[in-house]
Order: C-alpha cells, then structure tokens, then sequence
C-alpha cells in the first residue's frame, strides 16, 4: 500500500498541474476561438508535446501492459508500427486542415467537413459518430484513474473515489482556459508521462535482477511471450489500419490540427511522432510481459492492473507515488482534450447551429463552459459502471467507429469529385458491415482472419468511390459560392481573417449555402 | 506535391510497414544484442519512419505551393 510518501507525490503533482494551469489561463482571452483552439498559435514544442500527450492516455498505461502482459512482446510493434505512420496524416490532414481553419475560421471537424461539402446531413453524421465514440473512451480515462488509485492503495482509497478526483481536477483546468491551459498542461503531464515510464521500467528490471535476466526469464519459463506466433500478419495489418486511420479522426486530435501557428509546427511534431512512440510504448509492454514473473495468473481484468501492481511490487512508495501521477497524467491529458473538443463540438454544431443560431461568442463561451461540466458528469457515470476490459471495449468501438471516417475525410480534403451522399453512404455501410460482423451476423470466416474493420474499410471506401462517381459533386459549387457570399458581404480581407470574423459572426458552420 | 509524388511517398512508407510485418513472421523469439527481435524491428521501423518523414518534409512538404 502507498505511505504518505506516495501520497504526497500524488497530491503534489495534482496542485502542480492546477497552479500551471491557473498560470496559463492567464493568457486566455473570452472569445470561442481562444477557448476552443488556443486563437491557433501553439508552436512546435507545445503542439508536439499536446498532441503526443492527448494521444497516450489510460490505455497507453494499463491497457497495453495488460495486453503485452497476455499477448507478448510482439504487441509492442502492433503498437508503435501502426501509431507512427498515423504522424504521417499530420501533412495528410493536418497541413489542409489547417490552412482551412485559418482561412475560414472552423474550429471543429464537422463544421469543415460540412463546410467543405455543403452538406448538413453529412456535418451532423461526423458530429454524431464523433460524439457517440468519443463519450466512451472519455469515461475509459475515469476508469483508469479508478483503478491506479484502488490498486496502489490496496483498497484503501476506492475506484470510485479515484474516478471522481480525475474528472473534478480536469474540468477545473479546462474550464479556466480551455485549449491553452490544456495544452500547456499537456508539456508537464507529457514529460511526466516519459521521466516515469523510464523510471518504472528501471525499477522493476532492478527488482528482477536486471534487464537481460528479465528477459532470459520470460524466455525461459513463457517462451509463447517472446515471438511473433501468437500474431498472424493479418492481426498486424489489422492494428496497423486501425491505428493508421482511427487516431487522426479522434476529434481532439483533429482539433489540434486548428491549433497550430503555423505549418512548420506540424512539419516538426510529424517528425518526432515516431521517435517518442517507439521509446515510450516499450515501457508498459516490457513490464506487462514481466509481469508474468512477480504476478503469474491475472484475468483480463486483472492485467489491465499489472503496471501499477508491477511498480508498487518493486519500487519504493515515492516512485509509487510518481508511476501513479504518471499514469494519471497519461489519463488526464487525453481526457481534457476530449473534453474540451466534445464541448467545442456540441457548442458549435449543435447550439450555435439549431437552438440559437447567431449566437454571439460571449454565448458560445457560456455554452461551451457549461457544456465541460455536463459532459465530464456523463463520463463519469459512464465510468462508475465498468467495462471487463480496457483494451477489448477500445478496439471494438471507439477506434474502430472512427476510422471509418478517415476515407471520407481524404476525399473531401483531395477529390474534387467526391459527393456528400458518397461520404454518407461509405460511413453507413461501412458501419452496417461492421456492426453486422461484430454481433456475428456475418460469420468471423467472412473476415478472413482480420479484425472487422478491415472488410468495413474495404466496403466503406468502394462506395466512397461508386457512389461519388454515379452522384454529382456539390463540392465545386459550394466553395465559389462562399467566396461570393464573403465577397457581396464585403467580409474578405487579404489575410482571410475577415472571412473568419464573418463566419464566426454568423454562428454557422462556415458555408452559407441557402 | 504532385498527386503522383504523393501516391509514391505512400507506397515509400507502407513499405516500411509492410517490412515490420515480415519480420514479425519471421520472428522466432530470438534475442540480438541482449534484446527481443520482437522488440527491436519495430524500434527500427519507427526510426526509420522518422527518418522517411523528415525526408518528406525537406523534399515535398511545400512544394506546389504558391
């Protein structure tokens, strides 16, 4: 059980966080685009940092020990592989993304997807698949907390308890400064989240008398731990697409797209993605596969514990007590982002689009604000209810859900003839096939030893392509038609802003087609 | 960046992806230099994607704009 000592560690990193949070948001301005997007001027070390930050959460901690703890090594390169080459769709998405946000003033995804297209009906089915896969990876980050805190305090402190701390901690920062305090948050949590990974993966070699007798152990006495049989390569390429296409269409990924000063920013975090993914994804899955020489025998649920337990087995309380604020800062920076991005979206493309349109940014501000805190009781009354799994309830709906928006996403941003009944239907079948093959109404022999995403992809990017092709475009009309609106408006400036300013006057989704 | 330069930058990085994979069925459990491959050819496919990315930022990154 954790002495003063750890708990001291815990409580001093929670009262660091919300001091450098308090700090940050005394550059915040009242405006929706501060609020939301940091006025879109995080430059290169911040971007990196929060972008790398808000992509390693809870499952990052506990979720891939636990894997690694009953998969083997091998899930590390399933891991890292797939994660870096997503760094790629910072030129992919991120660059034109970024230009258009700039340019024209949206600050979330289905504002520029709908913009893009001229389609309400292809705008709100972005805000909804996005806001119902997001909401329960938001209450994963809860649960997370829940369970370092239950474990490393044998009981003493409840899961409960635990998940209650996270949530009040993250909607106080966020709401004090939104985006910038997030993202300046996101440096201490992320450097946090390295110097403790390290740490443990020092300590715990240290209590199993040293890193190549670890290793000599598990090949030793689990020798199915330390290849690749346990993964057919169409499990491989399976992970590799999922991550590829999902973790760019998380939407405060997305958002932080919008948040960047400039391109060279996303040029940068592009190029030290991999190198922080390959170092810091070794440490969870080299003590979950030790963990099968202290703690042999865990249950699924079980080894979503093994990091925590493996620590608090070898180390002493403080570094206890800082593995855990490690942890939770892995859990926090990925939960204020989803926070902040679900608010963003509800506040944008639902009540400054249908409940009061034209609403002015001192409303939107109000909204947003409010909208943090309802959203962060949902997540954790989600929570307080708790999935068997980590690892099983992610990659089958969260990420799979949003990955197939990544084709659509693409064609939007690079073919002048995709249609937004195209992008409707490849996201709905896509989804049908999925759905179908996950409740087993089309036999797992129909999958040919992928996951169900990959035929869902297939499916969802054919039609993608036949239903463009068959349907006519509206993505040509749509943007003449804006630059005329801004034109007549006289809203047009050189620098683009007095489009942004129009846009965002108007409370709308950043098109203006009757 | 050409439409065609893009398509084969992509196929320039799926090949490092693809070569991870390989070397995953190939992996017999084996250690080198003291490691897991298990661990290491995946440690060198993320080294080698940065690499390939900084390489696609000096080359290609602004190209066409204007």
């Amino acid at each position: 059980m954790m002495d003063p000592i750890g708990t001291a560690v815990l409580v001093i990193y929670i009262a660091a966080l919300l001091l450098l949070g308090l700090w940050a948001s005394r550059r915040s301005r009242s405006d929706p685009e501060d609020f939301f997007v940091a006025s879109r001027n995080l430059g290169p070390f911040v971007l990196f940092a929060t972008l790398a930050a808000t992509n390693f959460s809870a499952f990052t901690f506990f979720g891939f020990a636990g894997a690694a703890y009953r998969l083997g090594y091998a899930y590390y390169g399933i891991m890292a592989v797939g994660t870096s080459m997503m760094a790629f769709s910072f030129f992919l998405i991120g660059r034109k993304v970024w230009r258009l946000g700039k340019e024209k003033g949206y600050i979330t995804p289905p504002e520029l997807i709908g913009g893009l297209t001229g389609s309400e009906g292809l705008r709100t089915l972005y805000l909804l698949v996005m806001v119902v896969f997001t909401m329960p990876y938001l209450a994963t980050q809860a649960v997370g907390g829940g369970i370092a805190v239950e474990n490393l305090t044998d009981g003493a402190v409840s899961y409960e308890v635990g998940a209650v701390v996270v949530t009040l901690v993250i909607t106080a920062y966020v709401l004090k400064g939104g985006m910038r305090t997030d993202a300046i948050t996101d440096v201490l949590q992320g450097l946090l989240m390295v110097v403790t990974m390290v740490s443990a993966v020092g300590i715990v070699a240290w209590g199993l008398g040293g890193f190549g007798p670890a290793i000599a152990r598990i090949g030793a006495d689990h020798p199915g731990l330390t290849g690749g049989d346990g993964f057919p390569w169409q499990m491989w390429v399976s992970y590799i697409v999922l991550w590829t296409f999902a973790d760019p269409m998380f939407p405060q990924l997305f958002a932080r797209f919008y948040a960047a000063r400039n391109e060279n920013a996303l040029r940068r975090s592009m190029i030290a993605y991999p190198l922080i993914v390959g170092t810091l994804f070794m440490g969870p899955v080299l003590i979950g596969v030790w963990g099968n020489i202290s703690l042999p025998g865990l249950d699924p649920i079980g080894s979503d514990s093994v990091l925590p337990s493996m620590v608090a087995e070898h180390g002493t309380s403080f570094l206890t007590g800082t593995v855990l604020a490690g942890a939770f800062a892995a859990l926090m920076s990925t939960a204020d982002s989803q926070l902040l991005v679900l608010s963003s979206m509800l506040t944008r493309d639902v009540y400054s689009r249908w409940i009061r349109p034209g609403s002015s940014p001192k409303g939107e501000l109000l909204t947003g604000k409010v909208l943090v805190v309802v959203l962060a009781g949902i997540g954790l009354s989600i929570a307080l209810f708790r999935v068997d799994s980590i690892f099983e309830a992610l990659t089958k709906t969260t990420f799979s859900g949003l990955a197939l928006l990544f084709p659509s996403t693409v064609a939007v941003l690079y073919w002048k003839r995709v249609s937004a009944r195209g992008c409707i239907s490849s996201i709905l079948s896509g989804g049908a096939v999925y759905g179908l093959m996950y409740a087993d109404i089309i036999p797992d022999r129909f999958s040919y030893g992928f996951l169900e995403i990959v035929p869902a992809l297939i499916v969802s990017i054919t039609v993608l392509i036949v239903v463009s092709l068959l349907a006519p475009s509206r993505a040509k009309d749509v943007e003449p038609r804006l630059e005329r609106t801004l034109a007549s408006k006289g809203a047009r400036s050189n620098d683009g802003r007095g489009a942004a300013s129009y846009i965002n006057r108007r409370g709308r989704s950043g098109y203006d087609v009757p | 960046l050409s439409r065609r330069n893009l398509v084969l930058w992509i196929a320039v990085l799926s090949s490092v992806v693809v070569a991870s994979v390989a070397s995953n069925s190939l992996d017999d459990g084996g250690l080198f230099l003291g490691m897991p491959v298990s661990l290491l050819h995946p440690l060198v496919a993320c080294l080698l994607l940065s690499f390939l990315f900084w390489l696609f930022s000096r080359t290609e990154w602004h190209r066409g704009d204007s």
